[in-house]
């Protein structure tokens, strides 16, 4: 994942600073954005998606009175206070981006961000008052693609990200069909992972079969061998990203069991409100280390994507 | 690599006796598995359990099967004793160290098998017998002969070695549905890597005698591994197919992902670090698999 810490004193024409705060902003922004997941994950989990009738307000108000004694009203309410902090917190990164970041990308990504939290804020109001389950499922879906739009801020304004493109680095001679594997399996791994999500949504809110996204699972256990592999078969990748492959591996089987208990404790639920705390919980922690997964991955193959593209240092040679 | 190679199955040790005797040249431990799969079989095609299951009609399924396979295991070595004299891992059987003579094992497989055939054939039905039939010659007849000829014997094995489990479909069904050919894709997708794993620890018997392994034609073993990796992730993609077709339920699903993957991962082994101590894994891994899957499956099916 992206890493804090001071930027590389190496690179010419940066503000270390600057770029160290943005970042820690970034990660900010990133942890609470997770937390949104999860409590959006919470709230599909217990059913409680219209437990507050009306929106932007809750009950007419901003904070109605007594809402945490309520468990339903307490999460779909807690869910609406958590997703303003975190747009209050995209514009304080997008803001800092735009007046201390210099690069055009990484302006245009904070946009983008800005923009996709506004438009995740109005699906969730529009779910609530259209009272639409289809708005429901691709409100549950870009949920996830922010969180990977957000992490994508966080790689790019990374000091690893930096230290990459700025050729500081010695000479790691990779063949070029481990450049294209290491350019292709993770962005192949993303897929898989994101369509998964798809299916995991449409079975969350449609309660379709769960066989689809079960047997995708194989499918994504493979990608995520076959993106591991490429980046531990690549030499600079080995030295710069082995902390990805194995973060996605353990990420993966732990993604894999998890799936497995959901499994078994859905399987026998009668209504779709959650009759246990284990059925209310453990598909929520499910969805959560599933966000976890694709942000990694998203990390991953932008890092893949920058080590076959950045400019070779001047240091020696090495394989 | 200098070391004696561990016998797969307890049949290398020569023995005592003449009851040890016709245990080895029967292969039972490998009957034993013959019949657990034959029993799998016929519960999954069974929709009753208890007493609706037809428990006589089994255990005549059974007894059949017992003395077919014994027939088909006996003759079997019969043909091989010219190589089983030149491996170390069956020196000690009773054909090539002259215990049994030939032409009482050719009489005792012969009786053996034609009995379970007959036995099959009037207790239990023309098809379940047919197909018991067909295992004994795909065996006897197109596997044991290529042994010395290709290394995709370890293909035409798995099909003799994936059919006892649609003796026991179509003794219990009287049919070879669609859930009988799944039943048929796991084992034959099992018994691939299983049967590297055992060429691999045993190549340089295998070379002695003179029969072509993929191990024995592979020297680095690096062909022999891929295959091991494709052949378990074809297994893990076809033991979810009972679940995806309504035999069994999602705890067996559960439980085939994760023995799968664990069989993958075994693989997996050989291909980044080759040789017998991964292969040793594999092997063991792949024999506590299957009596688990084929457990669950029965335990969970619909």
């Amino acid at each position: 994942m992206p890493e804090a810490g001071s930027a590389d004193p190496r690179i010419a024409g940066e503000r270390p600073r600057d770029a160290t705060w943005i970042h820690r902003l970034a990660l900010t922004v990133l942890a609470g954005t997770f937390l949104l997941i999860l409590a959006g994950g919470n709230v599909t989990s217990k059913d409680a998606g219209l437990a507050v009738p009306d929106w932007p307000l809750s009950f007419g108000s901003v904070n109605p009175a007594g809402w945490t004694r309520q468990p339903y009203v307490r999460d779909e309410h807690g869910h609406r206070l958590i997703g303003a902090a975190v747009g209050l917190l995209v514009t304080a990164l997008l803001v800092g981006v735009l007046i201390r970041d210099s690069r055009g990308p990484a302006k245009a990504l904070a946009a983008a961000l800005w923009l996709g939290i506004a438009l995740q804020g109005l699906m969730g109001g529009l779910r609530v008052t259209e009272k639409s389950v289809h708005l429901a499922m691709v409100h549950g879906v870009f949920a996830q693609v922010v969180f990977c739009m957000v992490t994508a801020v966080a790689t790019i304004t990374s000091p690893r990200w930096r230290r990459i493109g700025a050729g500081v680095e010695p000479v790691w001679t990779a063949s070029p069909s481990q450049d294209r594997a290491l350019r292709l399996l993770p962005l192949l791994m993303t897929a898989c992972l994101f369509v998964q999500l798809v299916l995991g949504v449409i079975l969350r809110h449609r309660g379709s079969s769960w066989i689809p996204h079960a047997a995708w699972a194989m499918v994504v256990m493979l990608a995520l061998l076959a993106g591991s592999y490429a980046i531990m078969s690549h030499p600079r990748a080995r030295h710069e990203l082995s902390y990805g492959a194995v973060a996605l591996l353990l990420l993966g089987g732990v993604q894999l069991l998890l799936g497995l208990v959901t499994l078994m404790i859905v399987v026998h639920m009668t209504s779709p409100v959650p009759a246990t705390t284990a059925q209310a919980v453990v598909p929520t922690l499910h969805l959560g280390v599933g966000a976890v997964l694709l942000a990694m991955s998203v990390h991953v193959a932008m890092v893949a994507w920058r080590l076959t593209s950045a400019p070779a240092g001047p240091a020696e040679s090495r394989t | 690599m200098n070391r004696p190679h561990p016998a797969p199955y307890r049949d290398a040790a020569p023995r005592e006796g003449v009851a040890a005797d016709l245990a080895a040249l029967a292969k039972l431990p490998l009957v034993a598995m013959v019949m657990l799969t034959v029993a799998v079989g016929y519960l999954l095609g069974h929709p009753g359990t208890g007493a609706a299951a037809g428990w006589a009609r089994l255990a005549h399924t059974l007894a059949g099967s017992f003395l077919a396979a014994c027939g088909a295991m006996i003759l079997n070595q019969v043909f091989e004793r010219s190589a089983d004299a030149r491996m170390r891992r069956t020196l000690g059987r009773p054909l090539p160290a002259g215990r049994i003579g030939v032409p009482e094992a050719v009489f005792i497989g012969t009786c053996s098998a034609a009995c379970g055939l007959a036995w099959m054939s009037l207790a239990v039905g023309p098809l379940a017998a047919t197909v018991a039939a067909a295992t004994a010659a795909v065996y006897l007849l197109i596997y044991t002969p290529m042994k010395t000829r290709t290394s995709l014997c370890t293909v035409v094995g798995a099909v003799s070695g994936a059919l006892p489990p649609l003796i026991g479909f179509a003794a219990s069904a009287g049919a070879l549905p669609a859930r009988a050919w799944t039943l048929f894709a796991v084992l034959f997708a099992w018994q691939v890597p299983h049967f590297l794993a055992v060429a691999w620890l045993h190549r340089e018997d295998y070379a002695r005698a003179g029969q072509v392994m993929l191990p024995v034609v592979d020297p680095s073993g690096h062909a022999s591994a891929r295959q091991a990796v494709w052949y378990t992730l074809a297994l893990l993609a076809a033991s979810l197919m009972p679940t995806v077709i309504g035999m069994c339920g999602p705890a067996y699903f559960a439980a085939a992902v994760l023995l799968g993957w664990t069989l993958v991962l075994a693989a997996l082994g050989l291909v980044v670090r080759p040789g017998d101590a991964a292969a040793r894994r594999l092997f063991i891994t792949g024999l506590i698999y299957l009596p688990l899957l084929l457990a669950v499956m029965v335990a969970d099916r619909r």
